[in-house]
């Protein structure tokens, strides 16, 4: 007689690949979904965040450093807030819509760019409200710790 | 026709029509466009068809100015010339490049773009780039995933570069050339020096030598030296028997204004939203990179240059090409740099895990050097092994190349801001306005351009709008050696346009 079976092991290796499988598939597919999604992104808590993304958090405290050093008169929290809030129709900086602060600050910051107005500090090109968010970054660390 | 120069009979005398120096890209395709037609041409090649160590020597030559790759690799001495190494990287020169800039010293070309212009298709098809396509427009309606960064911006603009396969010239055109019947050529053959008559007004003879000690003459018409800028300078400067400065250096000006593209990397670019990025990536048939519109840079009193942009990842794998291209020898260096470029790349799988590579791209500067008389070449007091001096090489650059390069940066560095699209970092070298300083890194894009520029005027050029050399009426200079400005494009599709142009004044000159 033939023999029908000339693989004894095709059928586990058969259902060994299968679990293979549906094993990368279960943990590959929600490993895809979090990495092209914002799932995992934690909501914005402040014009600061889209500038730590971007140059890091070593890098925006050291510039924040470097423009408290800079400008005296806006070595503290209070008066960088207020610089940040210029022109703005927002009163207080620590209770109001975050989204409408973020908002604001970054037109703030953009409209900077479109103007030409930035300067180079710690090689990043950067606008004056961006180094008073860095600003702000350094302060809030500092007081932290 | 093909004869090995070596197995001539000493003194032998040789009488042509049109004597080519230089069997590379610009010699190759001026020899192309004379087959077919009556007249013979003579086209003399220092080596064989293959590279060749001891012909290859006679190209070393000292770096006294800024450090640059040692010279004897920067060029390749066999038929096809640099061609059996370049990278196929091509775009044309813009308006600007031509134009007199009242911010740039010594710029201006004597000639129009239009003048130009007319060549480019043909040199197009002999560096095999494909559809005759140079706007943004075509390649973005050709290719979906092809998105602008700054689309519709009043101070940058997208310039295209094509890739070509890289086409080599020494195989590509090698049947053509040795199967037609009027050109002739001499592989083996050094020229050693140009003899004009007693007005020295005319060149009369081209002296060539071998290393088997051999000797002989070329008796022709018109001569057309086409080595390269670095060895049309030396061939010109060491004519000097009857004139001692040599030939067509009545006034200092042959070997100067040597430029080279200034390459180096020089910042990051690093955006709020993960982008590819496609338009700007290297791939096999044109990408975009991010230029300065010309309004512009009048404004800001720079020259011209592109930013181009790779994965910052893996940008930072690789080391700077003066760190790669180190040694003597072209074969090991171009070897060095594969490997790298190769070890370099992202895995296609693990790069869409990696969370920056994305969002942060490296910036490399490709920048025009401003021309600059005292960057130049001139003859050593060393000889070659036939007695020819050397070249030495002084590369010079100016202050408004770096602080070009950084205004440059700046400025993406705004528009990206303003566009909420992300921020830029420039590297250490260019944060000090004040600082005129290089970079360990920074390097040349092995193009050498300048010293036979192209002017009216004999006090700063050396030939005049048609490649002629000042006061020499059949003595003519071909390629990028003939260039005044330099522009951030890639040389190689312009000296062929160049070259093809000069060809063509020479078919009027001889009523072809």
């Amino acid at each position: 007689m033939d023999n029908l079976n000339p693989h004894p092991y095709s059928l586990q290796r058969r259902k060994f690949i299968r679990w293979l499988a549906m094993g990368a598939a279960a943990i590959g597919a929600p490993a895809l979904v979090f990495n092209y999604s914002n799932l995992l992104k934690p909501d914005a808590t402040g014009p600061e965040d889209e500038l730590i993304e971007l140059c890091g958090d070593k890098a925006l405290f050291s510039i924040g450093k470097r423009w408290t050093e800079n400008n005296p008169a806006e070595n503290n929290l209070a008066a960088i807030k207020a610089s940040l809030l210029k022109g703005s129709t927002i009163a207080n900086y620590d209770n109001c819509n975050t989204q409408q602060l973020i908002n604001f600050v970054h037109a703030k910051s953009k409209a900077e760019f479109a103007r030409m107005e930035t300067m180079i500090t710690d090689g990043w090109v950067l606008t004056q409200t961006d180094c008073r968010i860095a600003a702000l970054h350094f302060l809030n660390h500092s007081q932290n710790t | 026709m093909h004869i090995d120069a070596r197995d001539l009979e000493n003194n032998a005398t040789i009488e042509t029509d049109i004597c080519i120096i230089g069997a590379g890209p610009a010699g190759i395709s001026i020899a192309l466009d004379w087959i077919g037609k009556k007249e013979k041409v003579v086209l003399l090649e220092s080596a064989g068809f293959d590279y060749d160590d001891k012909i290859q020597d006679s190209y070393k030559g000292e770096n006294t100015g800024l450090p640059y790759y040692p010279l004897k690799s920067t060029r390749l001495h066999y038929f096809g010339g640099t061609s059996g190494h370049w990278g196929g990287f091509c775009a044309k020169l813009d308006p600007i490049d031509i134009e007199k800039r009242s911010w740039i010293t010594d710029s201006g070309w004597p000639i129009s773009l239009d003048e130009l212009e007319a060549f480019y298709p043909k040199a197009h098809e002999l560096v095999e780039l494909g559809p005759y396509q140079w706007s943004v427009d075509y390649w973005l309606d050709t290719k979906p995933k092809f998105k602008q960064l700054f689309p519709h911006n009043d101070y940058l603009w997208d310039k295209i570069w094509k890739i070509s396969p890289p086409t080599r010239f020494g195989k590509k055109y090698r049947e053509a050339i040795v199967n037609a019947p009027n050109i002739q050529l001499y592989t083996f053959a050094n020229l050693t020096n140009l003899t004009t008559n007693a007005e020295g007004n005319l060149v009369t003879e081209a002296e060539v030598k071998n290393l088997e000690g051999k000797s002989y003459t070329v008796k022709a018409k018109q001569f057309i030296l086409a080595a390269g800028a670095i060895q049309n300078a030396r061939m010109l400067l060491a004519a000097n028997k009857q004139q001692p400065g040599g030939l067509g250096n009545q006034n200092d000006v042959v070997g100067r204004y040597f430029m080279e593209h200034i390459e180096v990397r020089s910042g990051e670019l690093w955006l709020v939203e993960p982008n590819d990025l496609a338009l700007y990536m290297l791939n096999m048939e044109a990408r975009a990179e991010i230029a300065v519109k010309p309004a512009m840079q009048k404004q800001l009193g720079i020259t011209n240059g592109t930013i181009s942009l790779s994965p910052l990842d893996v940008a930072n794998r690789l080391r700077a090409h003066s760190k790669s291209w180190a040694s003597d020898d072209p074969r090991q260096n171009i070897a060095a740099v594969q490997t790298e470029n190769k070890n370099a790349e992202e895995n296609k799988i693990t790069k869409r895990f990696k969370k920056h590579y994305h969002i942060a791209y490296s910036m490399f500067s490709r920048f025009e050097s401003a021309p600059n008389r005292d960057s130049r070449v001139f003859l050593d007091t060393k000889t070659d092994a036939m007695g020819t001096p050397l070249a030495s090489l002084h590369w010079a650059l100016s202050e408004i190349d770096k602080k070009s390069i950084r205004r440059v940066h700046e400025l993406i560095g705004q528009q990206l801001g303003a566009a909420g699209l992300g921020r830029v970092k420039v590297f250490k070298f260019l944060e000090d306005p004040h600082n005129n300083g290089w970079s360990e890194g920074t390097s040349g894009g092995w193009h050498h351009m300048g010293t036979t520029r192209m002017g009216t005027d004999p006090k700063t050029s050396v030939v005049d709008a048609n490649c002629q050399v000042h006061g020499i009426s059949n003595l003519f200079c071909a390629g990028s050696s003939c260039f005044p400005t330099s522009g951030a494009a890639n040389p190689t599709l312009s000296l062929l346009a160049l070259s093809l142009r000069l060809s063509n004044y020479i078919k009027g000159k001889m009523s072809v």
